[in-house]
């Protein structure tokens, strides 16, 4: 891995939690496979699975967000995620870091321009 | 919902490849505990039942890569697999802990060594242990080496595989050999979410200790049996000599040998002896009836075994009996008669027959005349 790939995988494992937490909180409660598909829908290389699912069960564990478990027909068992309280308020921190790094980011970029 | 509803993907083709991937994929995740591990695996199925229907499956399983990448990929996110772990790795008095109750358990079975010795024929003839067949002993040999060779092989060929079937040591000093990703690692039971904890530690050190007892049991019992012997007596040929009778026991010295040697037969043929020790009436021992008349003519009325005494009847080897024998011989007069009688039994080289003689060594006459 070059170092823009490996820069590139960094910032996405830093910034998918973000994104899943902001989509469950916007459209949830989804299943990893829709938080997945509307993550990709957002552009090519947003989040592969091998990046969401992870990201997901580490958010459960933390108690970011929560999963209940729905059995339709005869299809597999699936398990739906939500936002918990502690994953808004950790939205709403998360939200406001990253848009100071934004910022700092466009400024800087004004700057050189 | 069953979290461990497996998962069924109806209608693919390749539904069997897809099940292979969840089973590599749930053993990959072993380090989250079994009901997490299996839970992902209900929950990946239901995944990829989805991109099924979006005829999608080669393209997400080509994100999400090997199952074990796959896995290994939470675990990181977990913060289980990633440099330095968090997850404490186990002090080396446990590592040693568990290797030492490793090696006791793999070697326990030799513990049936010394039976071992016992029966095989080369050790059993110079130790005088008669009591086995041939066929006995060739069968108990064999069993006793397949365990005693086998068993240490076995067993720790399956400690180092990771499942269900773990390591005594491992387990009694908590400890757990798992799949973490595509490695093996020992990570302590505790440390493990939703790992079995102390219930399995305990169980592992009373299981440990209840098989040690076992173990120990059976070696001490077949051990004991072997040496001791079943109460089978040998196939022995009979004498009696009668010695030291000296000119005051006179005619009844034939006599009393005869008693003793209706005795001895009564050993060999496995009959108690207790009968005797209630005074029974000699007109019970034909053989001695016979002997009586020829010996003793009119001189004496009865005479009968009152009491006998060994030092260990049931020893197959030396032991000394005494016999009290009470009599009537003139109607007015009583005699006592003690005899110390030493039994020795010759065995042949295989141990398996061999002669008894039992020799008179020494006799008290007691004598009252009647009131």
């Amino acid at each position: 891995m070059d170092s823009f790939s490996s820069w590139v995988a960094q910032l996405r494992k830093g910034v998918v939690e973000l994104l899943v937490l902001r989509l469950l909180a916007a459209r949830g409660p989804l299943h990893g496979y829709a938080i997945s598909r509307h993550l990709q829908e957002l552009g090519e290389t947003v989040a592969g699975e091998s990046t969401v699912y992870p990201v997901l069960k580490r958010l459960e564990a933390e108690s970011l967000v929560t999963g209940a478990w729905l059995q339709e027909g005869d299809a597999p068992p699936r398990k739906d995620y939500e936002v918990t309280e502690a994953g808004r308020e950790f939205l709403v921190r998360a939200s406001e870091q990253w848009q100071t790094l934004h910022n700092a980011l466009r400024l800087l970029e004004e700057e050189t321009r | 919902m069953n979290p461990a509803h497996d998962a069924r993907l109806d209608g693919d083709p390749r539904s069997a490849l897809l099940d292979d991937y969840l089973t590599r994929l749930e053993e990959a995740l072993e380090l989250l505990g079994p009901v997490e591990a299996a839970e992902i695996r209900t929950e990946v199925a239901s995944y990829l039942s989805e991109a099924a229907r979006d005829g999608r499956v080669d393209e997400v399983l080509g994100t999400m890569g090997a199952p074990e990448s796959f896995a290994a990929g939470i675990l990181s996110e977990r913060g289980m697999l990633a440099p330095p772990s968090p997850l404490p790795m186990p002090s080396n008095a446990r590592t040693t802990v568990a290797a030492v109750v490793d090696v006791v358990v793999a070697l326990a079975p030799l513990a049936l060594a010394l039976p071992l010795t016992l029966v095989v024929p080369v050790f059993s003839s110079s130790t005088g242990v008669t009591t086995l067949t041939w066929i006995g002993r060739f069968v108990a040999a064999g069993v006793l080496l397949v365990t005693i060779g086998v068993w240490p092989w076995y067993y720790w060929r399956g400690r180092k595989r990771p499942g269900r079937n773990q390591s005594v040591g491992r387990n009694v000093a908590g400890l757990r050999l798992v799949r973490a990703g595509g490695e093996l690692r020992v990570v302590r039971t505790n440390d493990m979410p939703h790992g079995r904890r102390g219930m399995a530690r305990t169980g592992a050190v009373i299981g440990f200790l209840v098989a040690l007892w076992i173990v120990g049991g059976m070696a001490y019992l077949l051990g004991y049996a072997v040496i001791r012997g079943p109460y089978t007596p040998p196939d022995l040929t009979l004498s009696v000599v009668a010695q030291d009778a000296g000119s005051a026991v006179g005619m009844t010295t034939q006599l009393t040998a005869a008693i003793v040697q209706a005795i001895s037969a009564g050993q060999a043929t496995g009959a108690p002896p207790p009968d005797l020790l209630e005074g029974t009436a000699l007109q019970e021992y034909p053989e001695l009836l016979e002997s009586a008349k020829a010996n003793a003519a009119e001189t004496y009325e009865t005479q009968w075994i009152s009491e006998t005494t060994y030092v260990d009847p049931e020893s197959p080897f030396l032991s000394d009996a005494t016999f009290r024998v009470e009599g009537v011989e003139h109607g007015d007069h009583n005699r006592t008669l003690r005899f110390t009688v030493r039994k020795h039994t010759e065995f042949t080289d295989d141990g398996m027959s061999g002669v008894t003689t039992y020799r008179i060594s020494h006799i008290e006459i007691g004598e009252s005349w009647a009131p």
